[in-house]
């Protein structure tokens, strides 16, 4: 019997969350990178183990039983290299574990090096308790009892541009010294405070800070009004989060041992997979994962990477913070059924204190849909309105056709090529069109856009292995990671009800030809179509990209879901009925 | 035949439970281990420092930044009161005057010669913690705090607002509720709420309450994923949750077991990482075993979602292949027989407690 051999490396990653470990094997099968298997378990930091490599280690035990590939040996080792169909070549890691990377974001104006510094932290992976601005509403007593009260992992303090503002930097320094926040984890250990600000006050913030933390200084985040480096701030904060942080959290320093590569904090390897890909492919994308308590958007748009964390959007712990933010009308017009003011309210607020019940009836699921359509709608929309250009500069205007129009540095949604959406009620809705209408709705995608999912979120484990192999990452990512559900066509222009706006013919891969037309107000479903050419010719004031009434072709493969075309107009509300599910039936084809 | 253990909530009516009561820094802790306390008993002693207020000086005088000290009649380390004045300026031989007053009584901490700010800290304040629940103390360190171990009855909710209090229970909302945390056994209205807290009630358990109602009563700013420092004037806890849900029959018998004893109930809440129920600790019940643990057939369980969320159930079986639901959700489920009926269905297992 001939010898089993690799054909290439063989990769295991896995990604620390709070709750669950999960593990994925990576390996070349038939020329091309590809996720084999995967393999989870509880996350250890908290008593009774608080050990992060036992879960880990539990996790490649799984991973092992599912694969048949011995990964760890009998001294409970990660068998390393690889050999025959035995043991990995290497083993990297992702972690949000513990709480992940906790930051407090300090700048003097809340709009100019606040709104710098903010970006490098969450770009960095951080979860940012505050952002405490000079020109904030609060008080000095507010900031210094806030400060005192969060445990940050570590603080980002910024302000002034070069040669300029000295005064604000000085006085945020002596907020810090005054409420001499202590770190989240280790009491010995002096809290790291980057100072990414106007340089000729470094000195003088350190001289502040010296009793009270561990001043680093970095290069200045916002050099001047008109320019933002946030590279080298967000590479120190990385560097400091191996270095301090993790070092501090149960049984991290032991993770970085058993590491082959950096351990990264897990929403920065989802930031480097999504610039990879725009880098790579020159995809303008944007992918959201929503979660329990937060939800995270992610873009990469004419080459600008942008995150953003909505802390209090969620399905479950933030249910009840949705409601307040969006109110009942809003979620009730998603939902079809007959629901009570007080029924609704009663099922969001008992969703927020038993945040693991599973929707048992379809009124159930409507509303967590509905609910979940309002949060991702609300996230998007900060998410915009964060990804803009830098405020006080002056941007440079985009002249070409398309939807744009604008500033090059604003997020339009006409520019979107991809959205990826993650997460458990987008991830697991039990028909995939129910997860096609909550990104349709919520992002509101005009022009042609592709809507997928991941289904495993396995964008952590990939940003990571980008590091090591970037073809690999890219590979698995369109192989096995994303889920391309269907082309949405969304046409805009002159609404005429449900005249005709559009005409539409696919060829598929095997020769054979559907086609018809659009009607606005409607939602047609083109089904069984998943790999081939789509040509869209739009009436003469309607545009889906290339302008009013310009011809559109896109070629398209492993769509699950075929293509939809979505003529209710933009916005929404403004035209009739607006419920996707409602308007799909009628257009179903 | 069992199916693991879903995170829970305890109810009890006899458990040994270990609590942990954090200092502030700075703390002297007044007892050791091996001591027996009592809830009302004082374990540690701390002074908090007082808040910090920002006087813009500089700006307030017209001074120069650099050149502050100068214009302060104060220094560093100095006692100061409320209104009195620490610094003036002069111009124009005395025609105008500019002067600058403290906001509160403390010390001045910084004088910035850059920002032009000076800080006063209010004088410290002392504060006191308390056992919280009858028991032996374990271990006592100033730093790590203080942890005691209770025999006890233990009922945890799904939802709480309010501080620690301890007080004697009241299962009657008609008698005398002054000073006392009282036991409703029915859903709770806010008009009874509102007549319990006016007439003295110190806290109030209930198994359930409409959403409107709650947010009526703790204000639309509530965050229900965190609570603990609402200032509503009582403590509430939930035992079941929101709407028309009735009390399970065990938290009854562990309830009324507990009427005239001194409990100790707080409704701190969270539901995010590190879990923290409401609770009420008692007396331990005659009686009662610690029955926490893995469900199996025969189990009794109340269902916490669905057409049937509230009622109380018993584990018929334990199917190993996910079931798909009305929703159309396919999961692990439990077929449980529900006690009102007699009737069979299926509920998820994440939907039981």
């Amino acid at each position: 019997m001939a010898e089993y051999r690799n054909e290439g490396k063989v990769f295991v990653i896995t990604d620390c969350g709070s709750t669950t470990t999960k593990a994925i094997l990576v390996e070349k099968m038939n020329g091309v990178y590809r996720q084999t298997f995967r393999g989870e378990a509880p996350t250890t930091v908290e008593a009774p183990v608080e050990d992060v490599t036992v879960g880990v280690k539990n996790a490649l035990a799984d991973l092992s039983a599912l694969s048949g590939r011995l990964l760890i040996d009998d001294d409970n080792n990660i068998v390393r290299p690889a050999v025959g169909k035995d043991g990995c070549d290497m083993y990297i890691s992702t972690s949000s574990a513990g709480g992940g990377l906790q930051m407090v974001v300090l700048g003097v104006v809340k709009n100019i090096s606040a709104s710098s510094a903010l970006k490098a932290a969450l770009g960095a992976g951080a979860i940012v308790t505050d952002c405490i601005a000079c020109d904030d509403e609060r008080d000095t007593l507010e900031q210094v009892e806030r400060l005192r009260k969060l445990r940050p992992d570590m603080v980002l303090l910024a302000g002034g541009t070069e040669g300029g503002q000295v005064e604000g930097v000085v006085e945020l320094a002596e907020l810090l010294a005054l409420a001499e926040p202590k770190p989240r984890f280790g009491n010995k250990f002096q809290l790291p405070v980057v100072y990414a600000g106007n340089s000729s006050v470094a000195d003088e913030v350190a001289r502040i800070l010296e009793k009270s933390a561990e001043v680093i200084v970095e290069k200045n985040v916002r050099p001047t009004v008109e320019e933002e480096t946030l590279s080298f701030a967000r590479d120190k904060i990385h560097e400091l989060f191996l270095a301090h942080v993790m070092k501090q959290a149960p049984g991290f320093s032991k993770l970085i041992a058993l590491c082959d590569a950096k351990v990264m904090p897990t929403p920065s390897a989802v930031g480097k997979m999504l610039q990879l890909l725009g880098r790579k492919k020159s995809m303008n994308v944007v992918c959201v994962d929503i979660g329990g308590a937060t939800t995270d958007v992610f873009s990469v748009v004419n080459g600008q990477f942008h995150r953003t964390v909505s802390a209090n959007l969620g399905m479950s712990y933030s249910a009840a913070f949705v409601l307040k933010e969006s109110g009942i009308p809003y979620i009730k017009r998603w939902i079809g059924t007959d629901i009570s003011d007080g029924e609704l309210l009663n099922q969001l607020l008992n969703k927020t204190i038993r945040p693991t019940t599973i929707p048992q009836t379809s009124v159930e699921l409507a509303v967590e849909h509905a609910l979940a359509r309002e949060a991702l709608r609300l996230s998007f929309a900060q998410h915009t309105a964060f990804a803009v250009g830098l405020k006080g500069g002056v941007g440079e205007r985009n002249i070409d056709g398309g939807f744009s129009g604008g500033r090059v540095d604003e997020m339009n949604v006409g520019d979107l090529d991809w959205i990826i959406g993650s997460g458990g009620v987008l991830s697991h809705a039990p028909d995939d069109m129910q997860t096609v209408g909550m990104l349709m709705d919520s992002f509101l995608p005009v022009g042609i856009t592709i809507i997928a999912k991941d289904s495993i979120f396995m964008m952590p484990h990939l940003g990571v292995l980008s590091e090591i192999d970037e073809d690999a990452a890219v590979e698995v990512f369109f192989n096995d990671c994303i889920i391309p559900l269907c082309v949405s066509v969304v046409p805009v222009g002159k609404w005429t009800d449900k005249k005709k706006c559009l005409s539409y013919r696919v060829e598929q891969s095997d020769g054979t030809v559907a086609s018809g037309t659009l009607s606005w107000g409607d939602v047609v479903h083109v089904r069984n179509v998943s790999d081939g050419t789509l040509e869209v010719i739009p009436d003469s004031r309607v545009n889906v990209g290339a302008g009013m009434g310009k011809k559109v072709s896109h070629a398209f493969s492993g769509m699950k879901q075929g293509i939809v075309l979505d003529a209710r107009g933009r916005p929404l509300s403004a035209y009739g009925n607006f419920r996707f599910d409602t308007v799909l039936k009628k257009g179903t084809r | 035949m069992t199916a693991g253990t879903f995170p829970s909530l305890q109810v009890s009516g006899k458990t040994t439970i270990r609590k942990v009561r954090k200092v502030p820094p700075g703390a002297s802790v007044c007892v050791r281990a091996g001591d027996v306390v009592n809830a009302t008993d004082v374990i540690a002693r701390a002074m908090v420092p007082g808040h910090v207020h920002s006087v813009a000086a500089a700006q307030i005088l017209g001074v120069s930044k650099s050149r502050i000290i100068d214009a302060l009649t104060v220094n560093v380390g100095d006692a100061v009161t409320r209104g009195q004045v620490f610094g003036r300026r002069r111009v124009m031989f005395g025609l105008f005057n500019s002067a600058v007053s403290s906001p509160v009584d403390g010390k001045v901490e910084t004088i910035s010669k850059v920002s032009g700010h000076v800080m006063i800290r209010e004088a410290p304040k002392p504060v006191e913690v308390q056992a919280y629940v009858n028991g032996t103390v374990i271990s006592a360190d100033d730093v790590e705090g203080v942890v005691i171990q209770s025999t006890c009855a233990l009922v945890q909710g799904v939802f709480g607002v309010g501080k620690e209090v301890i007080a004697r229970l009241e299962t009657d909302a008609a008698a005398d509720v002054n000073g006392k945390a009282v036991c409703v056994f029915d859903p709770l209205t806010l008009e009874l709420l509102n007549r319990l807290l006016r007439n003295g009630a110190v806290a109030v358990i209930a198994p359930s309450m409409d959403g409107e109602s709650l947010l009526s009563f703790c204000g639309d700013d509530v965050n229900l994923a965190a609570t603990g420092d609402e200032q509503v004037g009582g403590t509430l806890v939930l035992t079941e949750g929101f709407g028309c849900l009735r009390m399970t029959q065990r938290t009854r018998e562990i309830l009324s077991a507990c009427a005239g004893a001194q409990v100790s109930v707080c409704g701190v809440t969270q539901v995010r990482a590190g879990v923290i129920r409401p609770e009420l600790v008692g007396p331990a019940v005659a009686g009662a075993n610690d029955s926490f643990g893995a469900r199996e057939i025969g189990t009794v369980i109340q269902i916490t979602r669905g057409e049937f969320h509230g009622e109380e159930a018993v584990i018929s079986a334990i199917p190993s292949t996910p079931q798909t639901l009305d929703s159309g959700v396919t999961v692990l489920c439990y077929e449980v027989t529900l006690i009102s009926d007699d009737r069979k269905i299926m509920v998820p297992r994440p939907n039981v407690a």
